[in-house]
């Protein structure tokens, strides 16, 4: 998943001339150049996302070999009557928003912290990024250590300050399970977004703010006139990593609570493995993941428009 | 970190990475075709690939390993063993056998042989097992059958009884563990109090996979005999349900923290192992933690109490060959000298498990501890669960969340039941 991303953003430089107001000569040499890249993302993107689709509209369970059949929208069907669609839907959103919220706010932060001229500023840069490069695995049972409700040290610690006085079962008590995936979930993903907005902050130069002083700016002036309009695109980016991320961050889910208690914690990515690895059913899975793939698409579209289009 | 490229993006850059983001949703969350193979495959003549639990072959001396390459190097066979974690054997050998690949011989639990059956996954060896079946525990061959054929041989067989902790009990003042269902939770209370609790339960499926005694000892049924349609919620059903949530939700014997049994069973072990709970129900694959965590713990074993009638419930591995194996006679070489009656000491000295042969009563099993004696003996009566296609299904999700929405207080425990067996019916009549 990285490394695709990665890839695009070091690609976007090239876009970004081919989109420059310089008309492109015409002919088919373009085309000629672009085939190999054209060819592979439409390999390695688009081949899986149509398998998925046309599976989603076939009746294709492992159990039943040789039953495979078209069966139009019947999988559609079956998953959006399923009650649980709609609480793991809702689920989805809630995720996706308050990781989306809470990662640009603190990311922010964090960049602007970053940002400053401050002794040790390579090795705090170095800290921050920790969580984003320990693999999830190994979160999940420091985490799951650290909020065992009688042997965490967490626990332990509220007991001792008297803050609390019975230990919360943070990831068994259905009242606090989602909020404590999403906080894990923020701990881990924020220094992604920090980074980038650090690269942003970079790119301003330093004559606007110099000038925005002149103008005598004060500090919040500067962050709206100067600082948010100058890393916007960064903004953009980073946020919509941060929902695709998120909604897909099914790590994060599963190997804390396997979506429950009691369903607590069911999003769309849950729903879509327990189709496909409790009951064996590809066709309902490819069906809910289809479901998730336009809800993205849709929301990421309309928030490139949102966000891009405000420019021109 | 100055070095960061610049991260500003163009619009259409902007939406090919959408496009990426999607796809991987797609990618993740369906998994199709996702088999890799391992190993070798079955392609090469003379080699056999065989895939198991980390249970089985965690680490590089594991008894199966050695076993194995004891066979191997007799008949010239290279026998690759590969271990996976428990919770993904079944997943791992499905997508990689969907895939086209994967391993020619399989050790996986027997719940799980009739969905690879169904799925043909793998090699009917009715005919090759007939000689030999009669050695085995007819539950076990029951539960790695289906639709009256066999699909693997058994290797292991587990039950469930109830562990004691000798201590606690001579500090309550309690003699012996108790035989009945009242005599259970007159107990449990009695040993409730001060931090510690009477009994442990599980969450999510380890609640209900702990549940099917409770059913039949109340004279419950999980489905009918044709597999078509859920009994677990007719009245005996509904009682026993009831009673053993109760343990929970009306007398409080249980420590709360079992809604966090959700990942594994070292979790649902732990209160015990630390002396915070007096008594559980598990089967002999807890007695190796115990001894490992705590082994000074003074603890009995004993069958589960009775209700009407006593049961429990039947567990263990079988071995089958896979449609991917190429050399289906050399694999069956193996399989069967592997459970023969020479080689029970695989599973005795390598994993203090119980082989599900009938002559494990003969003394062969002396050499185990006297913690395992009581499964040795429930071995011929445990009950197999139902062999059916969606049992993984129903035992693990839907059975699951019922249990989950009852302790968590969402439904009450009739409505819960009653729920999950038109949930439970609806998935058989899928097939």
């Amino acid at each position: 998943m990285a490394t695709t991303h990665l890839k695009e953003s070091a690609a976007a430089p090239a876009s970004r001339v081919a989109s420059a107001p310089r008309r492109p000569r015409g002919g088919r040499r373009p085309w000629a150049y672009l085939a190999p890249a054209v060819l592979l993302l439409g390999g390695v993107l688009g081949y899986p996302v149509l398998d998925g689709l046309w599976t989603s509209f076939n009746h294709s369970i492992l159990t039943q070999p040789g039953a495979d059949r078209f069966t139009g929208l019947s999988n559609y069907a079956a998953v959006l009557t399923d009650p649980v669609l709609l609480t793991a839907a809702w689920h989805t959103v809630l995720w996706g928003v308050a990781n989306l919220v809470l990662q640009l706010v603190l990311g922010f932060a964090l960049a602007m912290l970053m940002h400053q001229k401050l002794a040790g500023r390579a090795f705090f840069r170095s800290v921050v990024i920790i969580p984003w490069i320990v693999p999830s695995v190994v979160v999940a049972l420091v985490w799951r250590f650290l909020l065992d409700p009688t042997s965490g040290p967490l626990n332990q610690l509220l007991l001792n300050l008297g803050l609390i006085d019975q230990s919360p079962q943070w990831l068994a008590d259905e009242s606090t399970a989602m909020p404590v995936l999403i906080l894990l979930s923020t701990w881990k993903w924020t220094p992604l977004v920090a980074v980038i907005l650090l690269a942003g902050l970079q790119t301003i130069p330093k004559e606007l703010h110099e000038a925005a002083m002149l103008d005598g700016a004060g500090a919040p002036q500067r962050l709206r006139y100067v600082i948010i309009p100058g890393i916007r695109t960064s903004i953009a980016l980073a946020g919509l990593l941060t929902v695709g991320y998120s909604v897909n961050n099914f790590n994060g889910i599963w190997m804390f609570t396997r979506g429950g208690p009691a369903g607590a914690t069911e999003t769309l990515t849950t729903l879509a493995y327990q189709y496909a690895f409790t009951q064996f059913d590809f066709g309902r899975a490819a069906a809910v993941a289809m479901i998730l793939f336009a809800f993205l698409f849709l929301l990421s579209t309309v928030y490139f428009y949102l966000v891009e289009g405000r420019k021109r | 970190m100055s070095q960061t490229p610049n991260m500003r993006m163009s619009r259409r850059g902007l939406l090919r990475a959408t496009g990426g983001i999607a796809a991987t949703a797609v990618l993740a969350a369906c998994g199709n075709g996702g088999g890799t193979g391992g190993g070798s495959g079955g392609g090469a003549k003379g080699t056999l690939t065989l895939w198991a639990s980390t249970a089985f072959a965690g680490d590089a001396k594991a008894a199966l390993r050695t076993a194995a390459q004891e066979y191997g190097g007799k008949q010239g066979l290279t026998i690759n063993v590969e271990g996976f974690p428990a919770n993904d054997l079944a997943k791992k050998i499905t997508t990689a056998l969907a895939g086209g690949g994967g391993p020619d011989i399989v050790v996986a639990d027997v719940s799980s042989i009739p969905q690879f059956a169904a799925s043909k996954m793998l090699v009917d060896v009715t005919a090759r097992f007939k000689a030999a079946q009669g050695e085995f525990f007819a539950g076990n061959v029951a539960a790695a059958s289906f639709k009256d054929a066999v699909y693997a041989v058994p290797y292991d067989t587990s039950n469930v009884a109830l562990l004691w902790n000798k201590k606690l009990f001579q500090q309550a003042g309690i003699q012996s563990p108790p035989g009945t269902w009242d005599e259970l939770l007159a107990s449990a209370k009695e040993l409730t109090g001060g931090g510690r609790h009477g009994y442990m339960l599980g969450a999510q499926g380890y609640g209900s996979f702990l549940f099917w005694p409770w059913l039949w000892q109340n004279g419950g049924r999980i489905l009918d005999d044709a597999g078509t349609k859920a009994l677990f919620n007719a009245p005996e059903g509904l009682e026993a349900w009831n009673f053993y949530a109760g343990l929970h939700l009306t007398h409080g014997v249980v420590p709360p923290t079992f809604l966090g049994v959700t990942q594994a069973w070292d979790q649902y072990i732990q209160p015990f192992l630390t002396e915070k709970v007096a008594m559980l129900a598990i089967g002999d694959w807890g007695l190796a933690p115990i001894a490992k965590g705590n082994p000074g713990l003074e603890y009995g074993v004993a069958s589960l109490p009775k209700g009407k009638e006593s049961a429990t419930v039947l567990g263990g591995n079988a071995i089958g060959i896979t449609s991917a194996c190429k050399n289906v006679d050399a694999a069956w070489g193996f399989v069967s000298w592997l459970t023969s009656a020479g080689q029970e000491k695989v599973l005795r000295d390598g994993y203090q498990r119980i082989p599900a042969r009938t002559d494990v009563g003969n003394g062969s099993m002396a050499g185990l501890d006297e913690a395992h004696q009581i499964f040795i003996q429930q071995a011929a009566s445990a009950r197999p669960r139902p062999a059916v296609t969606a049992w993984g299904d129903i035992e693990w999700q839907v059975m699951a969340n019922a249990w989950d929405s009852v302790i968590q207080k969402k439904k009450s425990p009739r409505q819960a039941l009653n729920e999950a067996a038109t949930a439970a019916t609806q998935a058989l009549s899928r097939g």
